[in-house]
Order: C-alpha cells, then structure tokens, then sequence
C-alpha cells in the first residue's frame, strides 16, 4: 500500500497535544528559511516511531523488510486488553510475548506506519514501540480462498487456468523470476507491452511502446544479465519500493511457485503483461513524481491489447489503478469502454481493485435545499507538496451555485451554475480554479470541480453550496482526489461509503475488497473501499485476501516479499477466474461476463459477513474457488441434459 | 486572492476538467464516443478502435473545439491520469 491520509491520526495528534493545534502557515513560506516547526505528529510517541510518522508526511516510504510489508513496521506494545489488539484489523501478526499479568500483557504486531498514531491513541495501550522483526509464519492466499487442488472438486478441469490468458496491467514485470518460467526454465509470458517504451524499428503494431514477444524474451532469459538483454525490467529496489508491484501481482493470479514454493492461483495460465504508461501531457507536480501513474485512454487500449492478443482463447485481465473522484456511476467512457469489450464476446472478465481510501476521509455526501446552503469543510494539511483536488456531482435537474471560504474566514466569492473562475497571486501564479459545469454529456448531471495549487494557505476551507434551483431533493456526494504526498481530506466525522475507485463502478467489472486472512475470523482490512456506486449498484461484488500476502519479490530470481492491499486481493479473483473459464472451457460451456459474476457472488461464503445480502465492502462474501468449479460443473451438467 | 469569473461552454460534450490551461499545439488523448458507425473525426488520429462506437484517438488540444461542434461526435473524455492502488 501506499502513503494514505489517516483520517484518525489527526485527532489522536490533537489529544495527545501535539502541533495540530498550531497556527496553520501559508505553505511555501518555511522554504524561505530555516526554522523549527512543530511536528504535526504525537509528542508522546516513540522517537523512532515519531521518525517514521514524519518520513510519511513528507513523501517517503519505509521499506520492506523479512517480515513487513513496505509502508509498515514492527512494533512491541503493553496493553490492558490483548483482545482490543488482537482483533484490530490494522495490526498484522499479532502476538502475545509471555503471559498476561493481570494488568497489562506484551503484544508484537505489523502496523502500517499510517496507522501508528492511531493505535498509539487508543485506551488500552500503554505503550508503543518499534521493534526488531520477529519471522512470521505466513499463510497463503491459496488456502484460504479453497483453491488448493486437494481443496477443489475432483475430476475438475480447470488444470491451472492453462488454456486461458491471465492478463495484468500494472507496473514492473519481473520475466526472469522463477514463478514465470517453465520447467525448461522459459517463459510464460505470451507478451510484454511497455507502452512507455521505445518502439522496435520495423514494427507496425502496437502503434507506440515496446513489444516483447515471447521469442525475445527467452533470447533474453539466455543470457546473464537477461534485463539489459531484453531491454526492459522492473525498477530496482529503493527506499520508495520494495519489489515492483506487478511481479507481485501476477504472482498472485498465476505464479507457478517454481522460485518461491508457493503458486498462486492459476499456476499454468499463460500470461500477458502491460507495463501502463501515461499520455503526453506533463501531469505535474511532486506527487506525480512520487506516484505510480497510468491514464484512462491508454488503459483501454491496453486492455484492447490483451483481448486482441488472447484470442480466441478465454481472458480475465486485472487492473489496479483509479482515483477517487469522478460521477462514480459507471457513465465514464473508459468505464463505458470496458463495458462494450466484456459485452463484445463471452469468456472475458476484468477484475478491479476496490481501492484503498475506505479510512482517508475522502467522501461526504448531502443534501441542499431549495434557497438554502450546505457547507463542507475542506482540511488541506500543513504539508502540502501537492496541489488537491475536490470534485462533486449532482442531479442535473438541480443547479448549485458554489462559493469558496479561506481558513481565515474571508469569501473568495461565488461561482453560479455554468461559469468557471480562477484566482493568482500578485505574480500571475494560478492559485485555483473552480469550475461549476452543468450538463455531463455522459449523464446528464452537474458537476463542481475545485483545484488547489501548492501554495494555498492550509487549514480548513469551506466549500459552500448554494441551492440556486433544487428538484428532486438536491442529494450529492463529494469526493477529495487521492493524493500520497500530503492528502487533503473532509473534516471528521467521515462518511466512508462510495469509496471505491473512479474506474471500479462500470456495470460489467468485477470489483474486489480485501480482508484479512491471517486472522482466523477474517475481518476486513481497514483500508479497503467501500461501495456502492453513486447510482445505488452493489460493488464491490466480491472479496478476496488482501493483507500481508507474500508473493514474487521482483529481481531477486526467486524470492517472495509481503505486500497489503486491495490489489493484493484482486489478483486472487483473477486467478480464480481464470480457473473457473479453464472449467468451463474443459466443459464445453462458454460464460458470458453476467455469468461470471452471477458465479463469483452466489457462491461466496458468508460469516463475514454476517448475514444476507450484499456488504458495502465485503460484498457478497468471500470468493470459494471450489464452490466456483462446483457451480461450473452443475452448469455444464444442465447443459450437456438440455443439449 | 481574487476570483475572474468566465462561462463554461454549455452542455459541452467534452469531459476531463484540467487544473492548468493547455497551449493549443499540445497533443491529447482522448476517448471519443460516436453516432455513426466507423466514424473517426477529420481532425483526429485514431489510436484504436474499441467497436463501432468508441475509438481512442489523438489530437491537438486546439482542434477539440472542433469535436465539439461535429454533429457525429457524441462525447469526448479526455485523458485522465490513473495511480496505482497500492
């Protein structure tokens, strides 16, 4: 996981009287000179905590170790209750070190270094500190999910997904590691696209980027230093990441364990992978070069890609990118454009992450009244490094006029239905935009656009809505734009549901949340987004384990690192996916995407989550791969009666 | 700070708000919905064709004034940026 806001350590920073409550300052000002500023980070923690707490807030990561995920440390506590520790879904690999002394006991434990004040503010615990790492034992994804072949129902034809293509687009493709290679040691690789690459003289298609073919990329695997051989290969390790994220990934879909021990899912699917890049426009900004980016034209051509190159045969392609803003209703066109590819041909699926933003106060919803006006309140943070980004939708038949107050007080004025206003500073510096649009062509509604340049003062900004014209009760929902360098957020309390990714609410994707399989009562993890969509649809659909999961640690041949996350959990329905259009296919039967999903969500388990019906962030349960293969064997069954 | 105030083309067809102004000559990406099948606007270069409906193109930033007003062009989507979910 990446650097997320912490909605609660801003709180638990107050109580403990650190300098949350310090005059807020015109950012950019402290580069004038060198001076003491209070850190914005609990006093009473411990100093290497504290160090690792102010690390995150200026952008950098902590590093992976043996038995930590990146962004996350190892930490010894006293607490008066073991159970508030252990059942935390913040804190991974609990332990108790020694008995319980009537009073208070020792407890060890993983926490995601967002997470650290937090769990430094609750009552139970007396004390927190770094630790030295303890090796855990660590369970795989596998298992869980009733996917081991003893685990699956006999006679099934799934063989490990062969047959089908296992798609990812994502960042860094490690092709030499052992989980992709054969027993001949060559690759499984059909392809790799480096769509930011430089293209091959000669070739014609793709029409930009690099292809690798799988003839180049068994050259390269011949010879010694095979990643300067192809041309391409994931990043190094570096302090900002700890093993590339879709070698881990893919590990997870459809890594054979020849390297690690452990394969993931659909270990003899053949596999294509897209290396995503970003248009031509500079998006700018330090986040940007900190961030991991993609673009939404050039996703869907690379899922175009994948489709084209997969065939005939059935494909499932996993995609973890997103944002948190947009209509959230699934109208976009990139989302309209996945539609139309599953829509266009059966044995296709595309599974999403869910996203990672269920704690980071990103999304309000309200309503305005005829007349009336409604405020949110907007805490841009001490340090900002970026610029933020606020976005609102709502019915097109209502019209909001929008104004916008400063921290201190002071209305810049107010923006009606229709216009667009910008402010500078004395040097013609753009300071922020505003736009109040009326009309989406995609669905009809209205949206309010707000863009804050580094440089704004911090503090808390209100957005004030003004119900110009309300039919139809004047609902809208707001989101604050990710942002991994100084996230911007809503003032608390939060409303954390629609907190799934911008991308993740077309109508035929599959859209995964992520819990936490180390724990035997499986609880969600705490980051993971919740739905629904905007327009009320039940997404995510499913969820799968997400937390501390161990695969294919990139540049190290055969080596496994622990990474968290919802796109952790994705690849493990993709995998499955995979083995259930492996079934189907063995069987005679082809699945249209509705049937996919149909599949995927009648046959998740419950308890967690408790009861019926859909969850806004498990879902409709925990995917079973052996009630999957089942329920594709009963299907077929029908079929051949009926045939 | 002081706001200037301008109007937003009405019902525009395009979508992808942006926080700084483009020059005209500058290349974007686009999504680009159309009512005819096959169609691809002149002042386009296709990148990809997902049906009949919906291409991927390129064009100057300046030439999308043009989409805007073509009778066949039914919405547009800008190139957006997408992070990782970690």
């Amino acid at each position: 996981m990446s650097n997320q806001g912490d909605t609660n350590g801003a709180s638990a920073a107050g109580e403990e009287g650190a300098a949350a409550s310090a005059e807020p300052a015109v950012v950019g000002e402290a580069a004038s000179a060198w001076k003491f500023q209070a850190a914005p980070v609990a006093v009473q923690m411990d100093p290497r905590l504290q160090r690792v707490c102010l690390r995150r807030l200026a952008g950098l990561s902590e590093a992976a170790t043996a038995s930590s995920a990146e962004n996350e440390v190892n930490v010894v506590a006293k607490v008066t209750e073991v159970g508030a520790w252990t059942e935390r879904t913040d804190v991974r690999l609990s332990q108790m070190i020694g008995d319980y002394d009537g009073e208070t006991a020792i407890v060890t434990g993983r926490v995601p270094v967002q997470r650290l004040e937090n769990l430094r503010a609750q009552p139970f615990v007396v004390s927190l500190k770094a630790a030295q790492t303890i090796r855990p034992a660590l369970e795989a994804s596998v298992r869980e999910t009733r996917a081991r072949s003893e685990d699956l129902p006999e006679g099934s034809l799934a063989q490990g997904g062969a047959g089908v293509v296992v798609g990812v687009v994502d960042y860094g493709c490690d092709f030499a590691h052992q989980n992709f290679r054969d027993g001949s040691g060559n690759t499984r690789l059909d392809f790799i696209w480096h769509q930011g690459g430089t293209p091959k003289a000669g070739t014609a298609t793709p029409s930009y980027g690099r292809e690798y073919s799988q003839t180049e990329i068994d050259a390269a695997l011949n010879q010694s230093a095979p990643y300067d051989a192809l041309g391409y290969g994931p990043a190094p390790d570096s302090p900002a990441q700890t093993g590339t994220h879709g070698t881990h990934v893919m590990d997870i879909a459809a890594g054979n364990g020849r390297g690690t021990g452990r394969p993931g899912l659909a270990p003899e699917a053949d596999l294509i992978f897209v290396h995503v890049a970003h248009g031509d426009i500079p998006f700018t900004g330090s986040d940007v070069v900190l961030s991991s980016f993609g673009d939404s034209v050039m996703l869907l051509e690379a899922i175009q890609y994948i489709f084209d190159k997969a065939g005939t045969r059935p494909c499932v392609i996993n995609i973890s990118l997103g944002t948190n803003g947009g209509p959230k209703d699934g109208s976009t066109l990139v989302e309209e454009g996945m539609d139309r590819l599953l829509r266009d041909r059966p044995d296709r699926a595309i599974v999403i992450s869910a996203s990672n933003s269920f704690d980071d106060g990103i999304h309000a919803q309200g309503t305005v009244a005829d007349g009336g006006t409604t405020d949110l309140i907007w805490e841009v943070p001490l340090i900002s490094n970026s610029h933020d980004e606020f976005e609102l939708w709502y019915d097109g038949a209502s019209r909001f006029a929008v104004e916008l107050i400063l921290p201190n007080g002071n209305s810049l004025g107010i923006v009606e239905p229709g216009e667009q206003a910008r402010a500078s500073n004395d040097t013609d510096q753009a300071l922020l935009l505003i736009v109040n649009r009326v009309g989406d062509p995609n669905n009809g509604d209205n949206q309010i656009g707000i863009f804050l340049e580094q440089g704004v003062p911090s503090g808390q900004w209100t957005v004030r809505l003004h119900g110009r014209r309300v039919d139809g009760g004047g609902a809208f929902h707001a989101w604050i734009e990710r942002d991994n360098v100084s996230p911007s957020r809503f003032a608390p309390p939060h409303d954390n549901t629609h907190t799934i990714g911008s991308i993740s609410c077309g109508h035929e994707i599959i859209v995964v949340g992520s819990y936490n399989a180390h724990h035997a009562k499986t609880p969600l993890s705490w980051f993971s987004s919740a739905g629904p969509t905007r327009d009320g649809r039940e997404k995510p659909e499913i969820s799968a384990p997400g937390h501390g999961v161990v695969a294919a640690h990139s540049r190290t041949g055969s080596g496994a690192i622990s990474k968290s996350g919802t796109s952790m959990a994705a690849p493990a329905v993709s995998g499955i996916v995979a083995l259930m259009l492996a079934e189907a296919r063995g069987s005679g039967l082809t699945l249209s995407i509705n049937d996919i999903r149909t599949i995927l969500v009648t046959t998740a388990r419950r308890e967690p989550p408790a009861g019926a019906g859909w969850h806004d962030r498990y879902g409709h349960g925990r995917i079973d791969a052996a009630a999957v293969l089942d329920e594709v064997r009963r299907r077929a069954a029908e079929y051949r009666k009926v045939s | 700070m002081k706001l200037k105030i301008s109007a937003l083309e009405p019902e525009s067809k395009i979508t992808g708000v942006r926080h700084r102004e483009l020059d005209t000559d500058e290349t974007v990406l686009a999504i680009v919905k159309v009512s005819e099948p096959d169609y691809v606007p002149r002042c386009t270069r296709l990148r990809s064709r997902i049906d009949r409906h919906m291409i991927t193109v390129e064009c100057r930033y300046g030439a999308i004034s043009m989409l805007e007003v073509d009778p066949r062009v039914e919405s547009v989507a800008l190139q957006k940026p997408l992070r990782m979910i970690d």
